[in-house]
């Protein structure tokens, strides 16, 4: 079966199954042969151009596939203003193709005017809290929608959190009407790198708070010889992640659910095979114990 | 335990000038902080790197690719990202590289890097549709000199004391061409059209006209900078080859003109 844009009509919302991030190299497959995968994920910022090949492709491929909008550079925790420019791209974006979904990270990038375009952890403090909370507000204001924040990865925890990140992330969607991009790698990862035990997270998450999974591959590396968990998104999906995965999927129900590869990225048909893992998954989800 | 605006300034300058900071990390992670901070310092380092490198393929390949590293390295300290579009990062590599290399033999690299920016922006800038020159049948000759053309917003116009065409035009395949750096300037105009960015040398009198264009100026100040640039300038074939180059968007009549 492929999709057609009969099939998968515009404005149709992310269905609770696997799709994949769309990636500059697979571009082409998407507008030539309409593989069979539910729904794609975007960069937000690679579509903050006015014009260009990116734009022509994305509006070809949104005819025939929902899209989720996926932000890396809107920095809500930093305590710098919000850049009411970018979040105004994002909006023109928003308006224009219409995503599914939009999300965001629960992470800061910029100080004093200065970015390091990376996602960078916050302390999980009560003045942490306030201020993605004022931000978050701001944000969804401005969108007119909820938007999904992602639990980022982390290889050092930047000051001395006050709550358990779950907790966090529990009051800010509380707080805010957001909802919880639950990435099950970077629980990996920190548990790997910190001790936070992955589990833990998830079971304090409230169900229904999680309105997308993103699954993904990491590295280990050595830093002054110390080994040291990368999210890299650069492999398969790990055992372990998956067996994580199995555990989120018990409590949260089937929730659409992202494979993302950035770097040393494979053949098309490798990102549709583990998306098809996480839909298998889904489908025996409920019959495993949290 | 600092604020977070003092923990975000902390990691700052912990990750982009390699300073110390004791007091970013909490307990737990104290004893990893210098290892730990190296994932962000590399990402960092990496992620800059490979921005500059996607924009600027030919400076990388002039220069090699250890020297563009430490260019690259460079430019993150003194021209910090200011945004969270990556889009944006790289807009000066010019200005360091008139800062290292100006009044050396390497003098060319900030135009090629000025050239490869504009490239960049050729590419994601605003679509529109090329004009053709049947819309100019309806306006009375009497109008002629006081039309302004609008430029297609991904054309860009440079112009250099170096052969920047020629150097970048033999840098774009793998066998390495030699260039003779004192071939003389020359003037390059970037676009985009269906199959993508196209690069073309204007000759000096062209150059000077669709320059005037761009600036606002009318037909005949358009025509007149072509004739001072030029003895034999033909402002007929001029304005063909920049229609055939989709380089003209649209005209303004000079009653259109708001005082």
């Amino acid at each position: 079966m492929s999709a057609t844009p009969d099939a998968r009509a515009l404005g149709a919302p992310v269905p609770a199954s696997a799709g994949i991030g769309l990636r500059s190299a697979h571009v082409g497959h998407f507008i030539d042969g309409h593989p069979d995968v539910p729904w794609l994920e975007v960069h937000s910022e690679n579509y903050f151009a006015a014009g260009g090949a990116a734009h022509a492709a994305l509006t070809r491929i949104r005819s025939a596939y929902p899209l989720s909008f996926h932000g890396v550079g809107l920095s809500l925790g930093s305590v710098d203003p919000l850049d009411r420019a970018h979040l105004d791209r994002l909006r023109e974006l928003v308006r224009r193709y219409d995503p599914a979904l939009v999300s965001e990270h629960l992470s800061w990038s910029s100080v004093g005017g200065q970015f390091l375009n990376d996602l960078l952890p916050l302390p999980a403090t009560r003045e942490a809290l306030e201020h993605m909370v004022l931000r978050v507000d701001a944000t969804q204001e401005r969108l007119g929608r909820r938007i999904l924040i992602e639990n980022v990865s982390s290889y050092l925890a930047m000051g001395a959190g006050e709550m358990p990140e779950h907790c966090f992330l529990a009051e800010l969607a509380q707080r805010t009407g957001c909802g919880v991009l639950l990435d099950v790698n970077n629980l990996y990862v920190n548990e790997c790198n910190h001790g936070a035990l992955a589990a833990t997270f998830i079971a304090g998450l409230p169900v229904g708070s999680v309105g997308e999974i993103h699954l993904a591959g990491h590295s280990v590396h050595d830093y002054d010889g110390e080994k040291v968990v990368v999210d890299t998104h650069s492999t398969r999906v790990c055992a372990a992640v998956w067996r994580l995965y199995e555990r989120a999927i018990a409590r949260f129900g089937r929730v659409p659910t992202l494979i993302e590869w950035d770097s040393d990225l494979p053949e098309l048909a490798v990102l549709v095979d583990e998306a098809r893992h996480a839909d298998q998954i889904m489908e025996v989800g409920y019959a495993v114990a949290a | 335990m600092p604020s977070l605006r003092e923990l975000q300034q902390l990691a700052y300058r912990a990750i982009v000038l390699d300073e110390d900071a004791p007091s970013l990390v909490g307990p737990r992670d104290a004893r990893f902080t210098t290892a730990r901070l190296g994932v962000y310092r590399n990402n960092a380092r990496e992620n800059f790197h490979k921005t500059l490198a996607v924009t600027y393929p030919v400076v990388q390949r002039l220069v090699g690719e250890l020297c563009f590293r430490g260019l690259a390295r460079s430019y993150m300290r003194d021209f910090p990202s200011r945004s969270g579009n990556l889009g944006h990062f790289g807009a000066e590599l010019a200005t360091l590289l008139d800062i290292c290399y100006r009044d050396t033999a390497f003098g060319y690299l900030a135009d090629v890097a000025r050239l490869e920016w504009a490239v960049a922006e050729a590419e994601t800038a605003a679509d529109a549709l090329p004009f053709d020159l049947l819309h100019l049948t309806g306006v009375p000759a009497d109008d002629y000199a006081g039309l302004r053309f609008a430029l297609r917003a991904p054309v860009r116009l440079l112009s250099s004391l170096f052969p920047v065409f020629t150097i970048w035009e033999a840098n774009q395949s793998a066998d390495v061409r030699p260039v003779a750096l004192n071939k003389g300037p020359e003037h390059v105009l970037v676009t985009r059209r269906a199959s993508g960015v196209q690069l073309h040398r204007l000759d000096t009198g062209t150059f000077a006209f669709a320059r005037s264009l761009a600036d606002g100026e009318s037909l005949a100040d358009a025509c007149g900078a072509g004739e001072a640039a030029t003895a034999d300038f033909d402002a007929a074939t001029a304005l063909k080859t920049l229609t055939q180059l989709e380089v003209l968007a649209g005209f303004r009549l000079p009653a259109d003109e708001v005082e």
